[in-house]
């Protein structure tokens, strides 16, 4: 369960962006956060995170306040974060790494870790993702998706409970943002993930979030929340419901962005 | 560089130096062919200036990387550290370092300390420089994920700042070997027997045995090039990906 208990942030001298905002996550679930660049999306991502904190309130996690990251939870970002001088395989490794560094201190890595051969760990992933024939090539000799499939397996490596994706799918071409958004939704139903997607995208959203937060114009107070049952199908996104929810995904992001009286910068993409 | 490019280009500086020598046909610029027998003749003593100059130059550059790279570091990645100190760095990093000769033998006396001190003065800014640049401009998603991976300042220091710095080490290393070299000579022209800019300096100076001048000069400009070979050599194996295609 993930909490949002009144939690205000603001950047140094600027209005806040969360404002005694509110907000229940229960384990499991699959989420999309929508709005316009500039709106939150990523600051909400980051205090999940644990990267940054809340200048007021609490965001608690399995009864644990977060203050720094938390060991069982993934970020994969929009750039990959993939460290250009290692391998695919050596990035997958670097989360073990680090904490084969520590030990098992419960604030670096989970006190269970059990310190191990790297390559056991690592291997079936990158077998699992596809992967495995490019681990021994560097970030720069290998494609988009392939590099965020490194990024992701690098997460998954470390069995987190809570996988957090900021833009994960903004740089790559139609086929293959298709191919790994599927791979995402298997991933989270077969690993029992929660999953939060932060994306600018509408049918992102609307693929993969079974609830989607819409973010309009900050200071965001009170969530809006669209339910999206059928979220995460394959077949979903060539179905008449598919384009009817992103219909309305749009009115609502409209809606909530106009009540503000703010632009928006949303991208509808035709895969 | 590949090897064969090198042979063919050293040949080819053979020969030119062969036509000039005979061409001009004076003592003080022996042909390579005497050149090449002063040094079969003189191995031993060149040999013994050789390893000398070689050790002198070596300790220089593991003191200055092991004190710039964490300076550089640490100016890097805390802003408050770099305020500090960066007005110092930017009065120091123009002055060229060989003026303090004097002062450092004022000090240290005639001992390998005070050639050694100067030689790490020029390389400490050399690699301080290009260190702390390159640290500050590491992207802060790429600090994120690896942070949300569970690194703190350690692992950061260790998984990230390090291996990034590395290029710049290398880079300014290749850049500054030369300078090293040069700096070496002018060090070890005065209060020293040991060396070999003392050898060239005593050959040309004292003895007049020309031939033996050049084969300390060739030795030198072999301990330069072995050296820039060297850190080429780390460069490809330590950075790999920045060759990679």
């Amino acid at each position: 369960m993930i909490e949002f208990r009144e939690v205000t942030f603001a950047y140094p001298g600027a209005r806040p962006v969360f404002d005694r905002f509110n907000w229940l996550i229960a384990r499991g679930e699959a989420w999309a956060v929508i709005g316009a660049s500039g709106n939150g999306k990523t600051t909400l991502l980051m205090l999940l995170a644990g990267l940054r904190q809340p200048t007021a309130g609490q965001i608690i996690i399995d009864d644990q306040i977060i203050d720094r990251p938390r060991p069982q939870t993934g970020l994969v970002l929009q750039d990959y974060g993939l460290l250009p001088w290692a391998t695919v395989a050596q990035n997958a490794a670097l989360g073990l790494r680090v904490r084969n560094y520590y030990g098992p201190d419960g604030r670096h890595a989970p006190v269970e870790h059990v310190i191990g051969p790297i390559d056991q760990r690592v291997d079936p992933w990158l077998r699992r993702l596809g992967i495995d024939h490019v681990r021994d090539r560097f970030p720069s000799q290998i494609s988009g998706g392939q590099r965020q499939r490194a990024a992701i397996a690098r997460t998954l490596v470390l069995e987190p409970d809570l996988l957090l994706m900021d833009e994960p799918f903004a740089a790559l071409d139609a086929p293959t943002r298709e191919d790994l958004q599927n791979l995402t939704i298997e991933l989270q139903r077969e690993q029992d993930l929660t999953l939060i997607v932060v994306t600018h995208n509408i049918e992102d959203a609307v693929f993969l979030g079974k609830k989607i937060l819409v973010l309009g114009q900050p200071p965001h107070t009170t969530p809006l929340i669209i339910d999206n049952p059928s979220a995460g199908d394959p077949d979903y996104r060539s179905q008449p419901t598919f384009f009817e929810q992103c219909a309305h995904l749009r009115s609502a992001l409209t809606r909530h962005s106009s009540a503000h009286n703010g632009p928006t910068s949303l991208i509808t993409s035709h895969a | 560089m590949r090897k064969r490019d090198v042979l063919f280009a050293s040949i080819i500086a053979l020969i030119i130096w062969q036509i000039i020598a005979m061409l001009v046909q004076r003592d003080i610029l022996p042909t390579p062919i005497k050149v090449a027998e002063a040094m079969a003749t003189n191995f031993g003593d060149i040999a013994r200036h050789f390893v000398a100059s070689a050790l002198r130059v070596i300790i220089s550059i593991i003191i200055a990387v092991m004190l710039a790279v964490p300076a550089g570091l640490g100016m890097g990645q805390m802003p408050r550290l770099n305020r500090m100190f960066s007005p110092l760095v930017y009065i120091i990093y123009p002055i060229p370092k060989i003026v303090f000769l004097p002062i450092i033998l004022l000090f240290f006396g005639a001992t390998d300390v005070s050639k050694i001190l100067t030689i790490v003065l020029i390389l400490f800014f050399q690699i301080l420089v290009p260190v702390r640049d390159d640290a500050a401009s590491l992207r802060p998603e790429l600090l994120n994920s690896v942070k949300s991976l569970g690194a703190g300042r350690r692992a950061l220091f260790r998984f990230v700042y390090l291996p990034a710095s590395l290029p710049a080490v290398l880079t300014s290393l290749r850049l500054s070997v030369g300078t090293a070299v040069a700096v070496l000579y002018i060090t070890e022209t005065t209060a020293t027997l040991l060396g070999l800019g003392y050898y060239i300096f005593y050959t040309y100076a004292t003895l007049f045995d020309y031939a033996a001048t050049y084969a300390g000069a060739v030795a030198m400009g072999v301990l330069g090039l072995l050296l820039y070979f060297f850190i080429d050599w780390l460069e490809r194996r330590l950075c790999g990906w920045k060759f990679a295609t």
